[in-house]
């Protein structure tokens, strides 16, 4: 119990100080704030544009894509706020930046994971939040105690299964000592798996991003569970085991970030 | 001529020794790949063509755009940058060379080494797929290749552009960030602008990004008459030239700073 | 009480060996060779509570591998550390809690913030009481006066208030055990000697027992009681300066300026130059004082001058190092 009240408060301390050095640059940040909103509602309109086309993608028509688009933002947007970090573990293993974790009396996955907060990614929330609305006005979701539970699950699971694949993808470099940096094209993956329906894949693909690289539950099977009430395949909501899926996703990656720890190598000589 | 040519040369030994980052690269891409052509293929579901173009066509473009964007990747940006706030700019400018001349041949460099690396992989794996994607004609293809490199040389400025920017800012952050986000929705890299309403797509015409990604593979699947090509080769290469000028008006501008404040 | 043990201490990194020239790349996309390197090669030592010790050698010795060893940032191939009784590999969080290290070369403070809020951090994170903080900080700034820009943002600070800020931050938790890494490079002379002052007060006031690495001499002879010399991940030398100096260079130089000139030998020193009424002699201190020289020579021509030359710490390095050298070709 002291341990735990001991950990979030240093916790709030580096959240306190992590957003004092954003606001030390607060045009990055209103930068941030248009670029990120006409990125993603722009993002959403081409989309839009292309279904409109075609009628429906897969059998969703725009109103469950806006929806689902909305929803992957918000996990989208949540995970740079918490992990953020995590694309830059590159660079902290060749430079030797974990020194400084390793040198303080304290777990190392947590330093890693609270010493940086990022407010930036909560202007990816704005757009995000402004398609989700759009996005539940028009499936008519109805705001319900279940249905709010429902999607913060689903964002708590997606936020940690995103996270937690950055995790793997940069603890990689304690083992090949180079800076790549796969940010980029994962999130292109992540693009093409949460903002799209995953019926329009193969059966096996599918199930490669349900079983294997659980990408799926980002937000495709929780949406789709709660769109369409009542068909599913176990007796709990997905979104639940979204959550599921994001818990044991983020024990696997600080199982991983601990073994590269013992690989790391600090810097020069 | 021979320093730019030794600096390319080094850039594709120096890519060639990152193994892991490379078969890396190719499973990502491959899967992205993937995914769009199995989007188009669910969007299309039968029916025969949408605004003109089939569905094979669709996955012709999907293919090469995909490919076009291992090949299009610029670290000038990020390289001046770098140099403005670490301070080494001024050093940079003092050297005999150009030192944008050196940038250009670095991201050269990098784009042959992708070129065997990513981009002769990602074809194979592409054709085995969804079969070889094809271009209209033999006359099409070098009619795109051309196209490829004006685009190549307009992409390659806005990014030099870009990077000039942090002669002020010092940081890219935000602009970085809509510079991505142009290039991939407004660029025609994923969505051709022929899906998008007329008012917008007129719009994007006027712009110079989709001379990079739509207009090299538009004529790539024959999307274009030759008097369209023509046309808009014409108004290709002038927007090159006009990013060219306005480059080298602010690269000489911004060097005369530098080299007054001394650094 | 010894406070730190090293026995036997390897540190092995593995080198990827690259062919060269293009076709050397393409070939090495397929298959890689490696080769191991030994950057600490059997290193053993023990450092008394308190005591002030200088860990010197050339670049790429090997020091900065030991004291991240020390630290807990790095593993050992093998062999064993105790700090204060605890394996810094077995039992990291209980040693850094009480371990402050400055690495010259990279600073903790957060670059954006007032330094004070670095401090405010580090006091959640090492878990200080309040009244144990206020009074550290006020006995550092004593030392250190931070005062006058503890409310500065880290970036704004000059090379040596940082230095000071960085030492305060890795003094604050009271730690037992200081380390060291080139505190003083890159300083002006006037941050040089203040920083070394402040080291010597911290040692002197908390009885910190200090580990040094450097490369200004300046520093060893200021500072240290002792001098662990390595070169190639071994140790060369382990001493007292003040032995090492007789060990190395027991010799010192005797200037004399007679009032004409004049060659007056001496059975105990060597002349080694003549240069019209300018003699030096270079003579051994076990065997002879300088005292007794000058009288000795005096007796036979009048002394208009004397001077007399110590050995220089640095062409003493210089030449433990050389040795090392021809030692393992």
């Amino acid at each position: 119990m002291k341990k735990l009240r001991y950990y979030i408060s240093v916790a709030a301390m580096f959240t306190k100080l992590s957003i004092q050095s954003e606001l030390e640059y607060p045009f990055m940040l209103i930068g941030h704030i248009l670029a990120n909103s006409i990125q993603w509602v722009v993002g959403f309109a081409t989309i839009k544009f292309v279904v409109d086309q075609f009628g429906s993608i897969g059998g969703w028509g725009y109103e469950s894509l806006a929806f689902l688009y909305g929803m992957s933002v918000l996990s989208h947007g949540l995970a740079v706020v918490f992990y953020i970090q995590t694309w830059y573990m590159g660079y902290d293993v060749i430079e030797g930046e974990f020194d400084r974790f390793l040198l303080r009396p304290m777990n190392l996955v947590f330093q890693f994971l609270f010493s940086d907060f990022n407010l930036i990614g909560f202007t990816d929330m704005i757009p995000g939040l402004i398609v989700f609305f759009y996005g539940c006005a028009k499936v008519q979701l109805v705001p319900s105690l279940t249905n709010i539970l429902l999607v913060i699950c689903t964002l708590a699971g997606g936020t940690m299964i995103r996270g937690a694949v950055w995790m793997f993808c940069g603890s990689m470099s304690f083992w090949t000592k180079s800076t790549a940096n796969f940010t980029d094209m994962v999130g292109e993956l992540f693009e093409r798996v949460s903002m799209y329906p995953i019926t329009i894949y193969p059966k096996w693909v599918q199930a490669f991003f349900t079983f294997l690289l659980p990408l799926a539950w980002i937000t495709f099977w929780p949406v789709k569970d709660m769109l369409e009430l009542g068909i599913t395949p176990i007796p709990v909501p997905l979104a639940v085991v979204t959550l599921i899926v994001g818990l044991l996703m983020f024990v696997g990656s600080c199982a991983v970030f601990k073994a590269g720890m013992g690989k790391y190598e600090s810097a020069g000589s | 001529m021979k320093p730019y040519i030794f600096i390319s040369k080094l850039r594709i030994q120096t890519a060639l020794a990152y193994r892991f980052n490379v078969i890396s690269t190719i499973l990502i891409q491959c899967l992205v790949m993937y995914a769009m052509s199995c989007f188009w293929i669910a969007a299309y579901n039968g029916t025969e063509t949408v605004s003109g173009v089939n569905q094979r066509d669709m996955i012709t473009y999907t293919t090469i755009s995909v490919i076009m964007g291992n090949l299009l990747t610029m670290g000038v940006q990020d390289r001046i940058a770098r140099s403005v706030r670490s301070g080494s700019v001024a050093l940079d400018l003092l050297k005999p060379v150009s030192i944008y001349g050196i940038y250009l041949a670095e991201d050269l460099g990098d784009c042959a080494a992708a070129f065997f690396q990513k981009a002769i992989p990602l074809l194979l794996v592409g054709t085995v797929i969804f079969g070889f994607p094809a271009p209209a004609s033999f006359v099409h293809f070098l009619l795109f290749l051309f196209s490829f490199a004006i685009g190549y040389l307009i992409n390659w400025i806005l990014a030099a552009l870009l990077g000039l920017c942090a002669f002020k800012t010092l940081r890219l952050g935000p602009l970085a960030n809509a510079k991505g986000f142009i290039m991939k929705l407004l660029s025609g890299s994923i969505f051709p602008l022929w899906f998008f309403p007329a008012g917008f797509r007129r719009v994007l015409e006027l712009l110079p990004f989709m001379n990079i990604y739509q207009l090299p593979l538009g004529i790539y699947i024959g999307q274009y008459t030759m008097d369209e090509i023509l046309l808009r080769t014409g108004l290709q290469l002038f927007w090159c030239a006009v990013l060219w000028l306005l480059f080298d008006i602010l690269q000489k501008k911004m060097s005369a700073v530098i080299l007054i404040q001394g650094g | 009480m010894n406070i730190i043990e090293v026995s036997h201490l390897i540190k092995e990194y593995k080198k990827i060996k690259k062919e060269s020239g293009l076709r050397g790349a393409v070939k090495n996309l397929f298959v890689q060779k490696s080769e191991t390197v030994r950057a600490v090669d059997d290193i053993s030592f023990a450092i008394e509570k308190g005591n002030i010790v200088g860990y010197i050698g050339p670049n790429g010795a090997g020091k900065s591998t030991t004291v991240k060893m020390l630290s807990g940032i790095l593993q050992p191939t093998s062999g064993e550390i105790l700090v204060n009784g605890i394996s810094p590999q077995r039992d990291r969080k209980r040693v850094v809690q009480n371990l402050g290290v400055v690495f010259g070369q990279r600073s903790q403070l957060n670059w954006d913030l007032r330094l004070g809020e670095t401090f405010e951090l580090l006091k959640r994170i090492y878990q200080i009481e309040d009244k144990t903080y206020k009074d550290n900080l006020g006995m550092l700034n004593e030392i250190f006066q931070i005062d006058c820009f503890i409310d500065t943002p880290v970036r704004q600070l000059s090379l040596g208030q940082r230095m000071r800020g960085d030492l305060v931050a890795a003094m604050l938790h009271s730690p037992d055990v200081l380390f060291l890494d080139e505190p003083t490079i890159g300083l002006d002379v006037e941050a040089k000697y203040s920083v070394r002052k402040f080291i010597k007060e911290i040692n002197q006031r908390s009885q910190t027992t200090i580990i040094l690495t450097t490369h200004d001499l300046g520093d060893i002879q200021e500072l240290c009681q002792r001098v662990i010399i390595i070169n190639e991940g071994k140790i060369i030398e382990d001493g007292s300066l003040d032995e090492l100096i007789d060990k190395i260079a027991p010799y010192r130089h005797l200037i004399i300026d007679f009032y004409q000139s004049t060659t007056v030998p001496h059975p105990h020193a060597e002349l080694i130059s003549v240069n019209e009424a300018r003699s030096v002699y270079r003579f051994r201190k076990d065997q002879i004082t300088a005292a007794r020289l000058i009288e000795d020579i005096s007796h036979t021509a009048p002394i208009k001058e004397v001077g007399l030359e110590e050995a220089k710490i640095d062409d003493i390095i210089r030449t433990v190092y050389q040795q090392g050298n021809v030692a393992e070709p």
